[in-house]
């Protein structure tokens, strides 16, 4: 299983609380969805190996609460992720706001060059839309980044937005000589001071 | 090319431009352990500081290559430095099957890293004890293994470890050592498990604590006994060595059953704790030299029973429980150390701070001078380990990667005490049940509750007591094996089918104050009986308590699981499990439940009837853990069930077993055609055969610890929902309404979640790093091959690739 990949690509997912990035992981690692609601606690990530361009890519999807109260838990994570999506609600136009607000904390905390992608989610529920397709095409743009609008719940365009973003990160990666696929450790910090009996 | 001309070639190759290092045999060139050096350090540069070697320095080289690649490579020690140092001419199979580990590891696929060695991951959480990071745990082993084979005495290893965790106090105490086994060395000469008294093969080899074991020995993955006891065991033999001196005194002194025996009385009246007796041992074992004089003081590996002890309900707390002998010069002891003519060293050990300082300065009483004295009272309190390295003992070797895996095992077998107290709602008291978990992790044996807690630091000690193979004595060896499987096996399954329930149920059927069960009869080897091995029997009775609950667990799972997991009715079934079983805590049910609805999206939310358990109040808004994220292991598509594993986990173990005995034959064979001076050429098939078994049987070790890895995942996994489902109550409250132990607890949960994402991750990324490895590995195995065109690459080759396939189809995420 070790050889069962070629690439391990960390991407993580961030937004405000409740525009479904949970939802998006879920429906996209295990094609699943469930509309209760239920805030993410810190941190979890789940891993589904794609296969893009003929190459196995193992993707790790770190998922983060998008609740202010863990924003020091989540902020540790961004450094180590190769791709971060960015993701709103289109039903709700003050997540689309705060996706300014995203962006500076991936400034702040992500590596340099991480490459990024901008969701509009639950696209599903065009009545209640507020924000236009048109305002996140020209946000993504105006970033120089992809863009979807997606819908976990009836499955549009969520495995060709990850898809997307691999690939985007595997070409970067193919440029540069040497093994690739490597990524900085995450939280090393974190480890060190766990007292772990889980093992 | 011979099969040995090619390796030799190989090693040729790598080792050029290397001082000091010329590879015109198989045998003399690797005497000084350069070349072992050279070997490590020309793939792994970091590893290893080569320019700071010396050619003299035989044993230094020896014992580093052969400590790194067991460390870090999982290559384990087939070779011992003493050997090394003893021969002038080395046993040539020996260090050809060693070379060809090496060969494997560098230019083989090795999937998950060591042989057998279950890696970063495991280092990482256990790291912790020593606050250092990235030292991997055998590392801490070494001192104590190193002190073990000095002392052999098993207590005093547990002391020394704990003393020198931090520090890796190698080259003088080695030094020591090594001049030591040089009057005496038996080592890896003798050849003599140090558990069945019988032959090791090459092919069985299991250095463990510096001991020599046959794999199957020393494997046992029984939770249970410490290394004391198997020491003790092990010294109960009739061979006159020390430890079986030490041992003996110790019999005398505590004639009563008890475990920690009339010594401990004296000590735990004078330190009522732990803590303080640690404190007090300090004190004290810092004016060693004037005691130690006269007074062998044997230090008792005491420490184990009376963690059982405590649990048991007794108050003993002494870690290194004083052997005071209360006879004088006993007999036995003189006799032997006599014969051996080898001055007995003393080496005081005890605590931490002092323990390096001490080390370099081993005090040499010389043997008449021995009257054990009785030092019953007050003075017990001193720590001083005095050891008397002498007559034929095993030399000092430190195998860790078996013991890694065993580990790791038994580490996934205590992994259900954890679980009552995450949910925080067990039964027992908290307190004992925490205690537990970090005695759990930091050692697998987990018999010791609160000695080690106590203790503190001193932890990474228990853990190599942990990792000592058990000894049983004869008969009941196999038996063990299976047992311990089986708790494995119950383990797996219980996790397997329904987290909450069975684990209720465990956490339910932990007894811990119970009785020993029926099987620690067994497990105690007839011989110790007359002495009072309290240890054999207490440390027994920790594992025994394992097994049992493990084996209830077991059974009710087995129950759950005839009706199907993922029917809806199971989940009719699983409350009533769950309710019968008691949770008083509870949460894994909804997600459960919601694993069977998966299929249909957007189904109703779980009800909050699923939510069994008194405590769980179930929130009428949200009482069901998000079902998705946190339940689905199972469901996904790579999910292994527990029980795969486990039956895999016996194949590969099945597998190790026939090879094995492939291997003594080849060996044999091999031994054979050596004396008889025939040449490489003629018996070259039968070495192909041989450095493929070698190889086959590092594979099978390595998808060991896979497997392991594989169901550690698994397990993480299940155990995410119910700390997340806990703490999303905590903080679903209101602040100002939250009492400050709920507080606490939320902080604590927080903290618990984080972790187990964490090592999730370590997980992937240890995986991930291997396959980098191994991609480069191949590129550079392809290199080699188009250089030299060795065909014996080839037939070494594909058999493994086959080998290397074997269990792809299964992923690990």
């Amino acid at each position: 299983m070790a050889k069962k990949y070629d690439f391990l690509f960390k991407l993580l997912l961030i937004g405000d609380s409740g525009v479904g990035k949970t939802c998006l992981i879920i429906r996209f690692a295990e094609d699943n969805f469930n509309s209760t609601y239920i805030s993410t606690i810190g941190i979890d990530f789940k891993v589904k190996t794609i296969d893009v361009d003929g190459k196995k890519v193992k993707l790790q999807v770190w998922d983060t609460a998008g609740q202010e109260r863990f924003k020091t838990i989540t902020t540790a994570y961004y450094r180590g992720a190769m791709g971060i999506i960015l993701v709103y609600d289109i039903t709700d136009d003050k997540s689309f706001e705060n996706i300014q607000n995203w962006m500076k904390s991936i400034r702040e905390n992500a590596s340099a060059g991480v490459s990024q992608m901008l969701l509009g989610n639950k696209c599903d529920i065009e009545a209640k839309r507020k924000v236009t397709k048109e305002t996140g095409e020209k946000l993504a743009k105006d970033h120089g980044i992809r863009f979807f609008e997606t819908s976990a719940k009836s499955s549009i365009n969520v495995d060709e937005s990850f898809m997307a973003l691999a690939r985007d990160i595997l070409h970067k990666s193919s440029k540069k000589p040497g093994p690739t696929g490597r990524e900085v450790k995450i939280t090393s910090t974190e480890k060190k001071s766990s007292k772990c009996l889980l093992l | 090319m011979s099969a040995v001309k090619a390796l030799q070639q190989w090693c040729k190759i790598q080792c050029v431009g290397y001082r000091d290092v010329s590879i015109t045999n198989m045998t003399t060139s690797f005497r000084d352990g350069l070349a072992f050096c050279a070997l490590i350090h020309k793939y792994r540069p970091e590893l290893i500081n080569f320019e700071s070697l010396k050619k003299d320095d035989v044993y230094e080289n020896n014992q580093l290559a052969f400590s790194v690649a067991e460390v870090k490579l999982g290559i384990p020690a087939l070779l011992d430095a003493e050997d090394m140092v003893a021969l002038k001419v080395p046993d040539r199979l020996s260090i050809l099957t060693y070379v060809s580990q090496y060969y494997n590891y560098f230019h083989g696929r090795s999937p998950i890293g060591g042989m057998a060695g279950v890696k970063r991951p495991v280092g990482v959480s256990e790291n912790e004890t020593s606050g250092k990071k990235n030292q991997p745990v055998v590392a801490k082993l070494f001192p104590a293994s190193k002190h073990a084979v000095e002392n052999h005495l098993p207590a005093s290893s547990s002391i020394t470890t704990r003393g020198s965790s931090t520090a890796r106090p190698f080259p003088e105490a080695r030094k020591e050592v090594h001049e030591n086994q040089l009057l005496s060395q038996t080592g890896t000469l003798s050849n003599k498990c140090v558990s069945c008294h019988k032959r090791v093969h090459l092919v069985q080899r299991q250095l463990v604590d510096g001991k020599l074991y046959h794999r199957n020995c020393a494997n046992c993955p029984s939770p249970a006994p410490s290394g004391l006891t198997s020491k003790t065991q092990r010294s109960s033999s009739p061979s006159p060595t020390p430890s079986g001196l030490t041992n003996k005194t110790q019999r005398s002194s505590s004639p009563s059953p008890v475990p920690s025996g009339l010594t401990n009385k004296p000590q735990r009246s004078s330190s009522p704790s732990a803590a303080s007796s640690w404190i007090t041992n300090k004190t004290v074992s810092t004016a060693p030299p004037s005691t130690s004089g006269p007074a062998l003081y044997t230090t008792s590996t005491t420490g184990a029973n009376k963690p059982g002890a405590q649990l048991l309900g007794t108050t003993t707390t002494t870690y290194n429980t004083f052997i005071n002998t209360t006879i004088n010069p006993t007999p036995t002891i003189n006799t032997t150390l006599l014969k051996s003519n080898t001055p007995i060293k003393t080496t005081i050990t005890t605590t931490p701070t002092i323990n390096t300082s001490v080390n370099t300065t081993p005090i040499r009483i010389t043997i008449n001078t021995i009257p054990i004295e009785t030092t019953t009272t007050t003075t017990t309190t001193t720590t001083t380990t005095t050891t008397t390295t002498s007559g034929p003992t095993a030399a000092p070797r430190t195998s860790l990667a078996a013991l890694r895996t065993q580990q790791a095992k038994l580490k996934f077998l205590q992994k259900e005490p954890e679980e009552p107290i995450m949910a925080g709602k067990d039964n027992k008291s908290p307190t004992n049940d925490s205690h537990l978990n970090k005695v759990l992790t930091v050692n697998s044996r987990g018999t010791d509750v609160q000695a080690d807690q106590d203790v503190g630091s001193t932890s990474p000690i228990r853990v190599s007591e942990v990792e000592t193979p058990k000894k049983d004595t004869g008969p009941t060896r196999g038996r063990v094996k299976l047992k311990v499987d089986r708790s494995l096996l119950a383990d797996l399954q219980t996790t397997c089918v329904d987290r909450s329930p069975d684990r209720t149920c465990s956490a339910s059927s932990r007894p811990w104050q119970a009785d020993p069960t029926p099987e620690r009869g067994p497990m105690e080897p007839a011989a110790n009986t007359p002495s009072p091995s309290n240890q054999g029997q207490e440390s027994s009775k920790g594992p025994a308590q394992w097994r049992s609950k493990l084996k209830h667990v077991t059974k009710d799972t087995k129950v759950i699981f005839t009706n199907g997991c993922p029917s809806t009715q199971n989940n009719e079934m699983r409350r009533v499990v769950c309710t019968l079983f008691l949770p008083p805590f509870l949460s894994v049910l909804p997600s459960r439940i919601s694993d069977s609805k998966k299929t249909s999206p957007a189904g109703k939310p779980p009800d909050s009837e699923f939510c069994v358990g008194p405590s769980s109040k179930p929130l009428p808004s949200q009482p069901s853990p998000r079902p998705a994220t946190c339940g689905e292991t199972r469901n996904k598509p790579d999910y292994i069930p527990k029980e795969k594993i486990m039956e895999q986990l016996q194949e590969i173990e099945d597998g190790l077993n026939e090879l094995e005995k492939r291997g003594v034959e080849l060996e044999k064979r091999l031994r054979h055609s050596e004396e008889e001076g025939e040449e490489d050429a003629a018996v070259d098939e039968v070495m192909v055969d041989w450095f493929n078994l070698i190889r086959e049987k590092q594979v099978a070790m390595r998808r060991e610890s896979e497997l392991v890895y594989i169901a550690k995942t698994q397990d993480l996994e299940e155990q995410q929902p119910s700390v997340e489902e806990e703490l999303r109550r905590l903080l679903e409250k209101p602040e100002n309404a939250k009492t400050y132990r709920e507080r606490k607890r939320e902080k604590e949960l927080m903290a618990k979640l984080v972790e187990i994402v964490n090592d999730r991750n370590a997980i992937v990324e240890g995986l991930d790093e291997d396959r980098l490895r191994e991609e480069e590995e191949d590129e550079q195995l392809q290199q080699l091959m188009m250089n030299l065109d060795i065909k014996k690459d080839k037939t070494k080759k594909n058999p493994m690739s086959k080998l290397f396939n074997w269990g792809n189809n299964k992923k690990n995420e």
